[in-house]
């Protein structure tokens, strides 16, 4: 195994309950600095494999491992690593400056540090301090998506996986925050794993697509993205663009029959 | 005239509107069908008769508020505890649940004698009846609210290695709030309730001070109906006046909880 790998999964199985299969032998390898989506028709399992990256849920056959080791013993470690999910899961009795600082609260770290990520967090979603001190219910949605990802980039997570993460907002919204979340990554560069059913923004976003098909969830085909960062909005109207949609378009409706 | 005042006068005026008609209707009643006061007295009669005995009335509106507030305060604290030990294991809840229900079936008419025969007759007594009577929907709102809790929030602890100390205080906790509050304005009404009741059958306060249960049950016994009708109101005045007051507290803690401003 080359060393910058990240993620690597050996012909990793899921089965619910002993009877419901939603992944079956899949092997998967990512480098650090990748940003790989995962996309696939609904009940592909693309959910249940980010969350055994996560090591939320343990599979029931193969390996996966983090940096090496298992993943949770990588999230407790260097390797930080940070979730982001459909809905924003924010504390609702929490400002946005008190969502933004609760991973390093949960870490443990001072005071002063905790300061530092709110200044950085609110500034890299274009908020103010008085914003800051607002609470969830009194921002949009986008705007609560924006504090999530904050929130998940506060710990300077080197992975960050994410479920779907802008499925509920509307198209405009939903182009903005994908150019958001690429001027985010060129500061720090972390590693992605993202969940989507949007072909448009997997190709937007992604250095690989990986197309899974369904019952059960395999890993169907592996598309590079070869477009450099960092990617203009216009980008989504070029005709190599629109030639890799296609293409990624053509292998979902493959895997989804 | 302004939209709020509008408002208003749309949510008092029908509401008065009705109160003078039923009045009117009562005092018509007893006029035209000269009903005999001992059956239903006039209003005029039930007026004096609160305006006559009003340091009475006062000092059983004290002396059951001051049971009813002891009995609330207790099975707050007490209903958020045990609420506590049931979120924290399930094998305390799934073997004490069953007799937290007890307490809700319990006719407090059949351990009355119990508790006169423990705690004597009086002020400890009635708060007795009180709390068990307000307690058992704080212990399932407590519950509820320590462990009825978003699974992703759940998860996003987990995945940022929370301790089982950092969930319960950073997140059990405060989402059970609201619940407490919920728990709060039932339970309330309901140790207004179980004071009154208390006050019926262990108060036994003597004829110096005595508490609204009393006071009604003295009233029915000797005939004295517009009386009776006074302490009826009186009992339904503290009632109002508590829940009110817990009402706006509640409703003002959450408006914070969550953020809002006025």
């Amino acid at each position: 195994m080359p060393a910058d790998v990240l993620v690597h999964a050996a012909s990793l199985g899921m089965t619910f309950d002993g009877r419901h299969e939603a992944l079956r032998a899949v092997d998967l390898s990512i480098r650090g600095g990748e940003f790989v989506s995962l996309i696939g028709p609904s009940g592909c399992g693309k959910s249940t494999l980010l969350r055994i990256i996560a090591g939320l849920t343990e599979p029931t056959a193969g390996t996966l491992t983090v940096a090496g080791t298992t993943p949770s013993t990588a999230r407790r470690s260097a390797h930080k690593l940070a979730f982001v999910f459909q809905d924003p899961t924010l504390l609702p009795w929490r400002t946005v400056a008190a969502n933004i600082k609760l991973p390093l609260e949960l870490a443990g770290v001072s005071r002063a540090e905790q300061g530092r990520a709110v200044r950085d967090g609110l500034r890299l979603i274009g908020l103010t301090k008085a914003d800051g001190r607002k609470f969830p219910r009194m921002l949009s949605g986008g705007m609560r998506m924006r504090v999530s990802l904050a929130r998940a980039l506060a710990t300077e997570p080197e992975l960050l996986l994410l479920d779907e993460p802008f499925g509920a907002l509307d198209e405009i919204l939903r182009q903005q925050l994908n150019e958001e979340l690429l001027r985010m990554r060129a500061e720090r560069n972390w590693t992605a794993v993202f969940v989507t059913h949007n072909v448009v923004e997997a190709a937007f976003l992604s250095s690989r697509i990986l197309v899974m098909s369904r019952s059960p969830g395999r890993i169907a085909a592996d598309v590079p993205v070869p477009f450099p960062y960092p990617r203009p909005p216009e980008l989504r109207s070029a005709a190599e663009f629109a030639r890799l949609c296609g293409d990624v378009s053509a292998r979902l409706r493959s895997a989804a029959s | 005239m302004t939209n709020g005042l509008r408002r208003i006068l749309w949510q008092i005026g029908p509401p008065v509107a009705l109160f003078a008609v039923v009045i009117a209707a009562w005092h018509a009643a007893t006029v035209v069908f000269q009903i005999k006061p001992y059956l239903l007295p006039g209003p005029v009669r039930v007026a004096n008769a609160v305006a006559d005995n009003a340091a009475q009335f006062r000092t059983a509106m004290l002396v059951t508020g001051q049971g009813a507030l002891c009995g609330f305060a207790m099975s707050l604290v007490a209903g958020t505890l045990i609420g506590f030990a049931f979120s924290q294991s399930r094998i305390v809840r799934s073997s004490c649940y069953p007799y937290a229900i007890f307490l809700q079936t319990v006719p407090i008419v059949a351990i009355a004698p119990l508790i006169v025969v423990w705690f004597g007759y009086g002020l400890k007594s009635v708060t007795i009846v009180s709390f068990i009577v307000s307690l058992f929907p704080v212990i399932t709102n407590a519950t509820e609210g320590l462990t009825v809790v978003d699974p992703n929030l759940l998860d996003f602890f987990r995945l940022h290695n929370a301790t089982r100390w950092q969930v319960l205080w950073k997140l059990r906790l405060p989402n059970a709030v609201p619940h407490l509050i919920t728990a709060a304005r039932t339970a309330s009404g309901l140790a207004v309730i179980g004071a009154i009741v208390g006050d019926f059958f262990v108060g036994g306060y003597g004829s110096e001070r005595f508490g609204l249960g009393y006071l009604i049950r003295q009233t029915a016994d000797q005939l004295k109906t517009d009386e009776l009708f006074a302490a009826v109101i009186a009992a339904t005045l503290l009632g109002v006046v508590v829940f009110a007051a817990v009402n706006v507290t509640g409703g003002w803690v959450l408006r914070r909880w969550y953020g809002h401003r006025s």
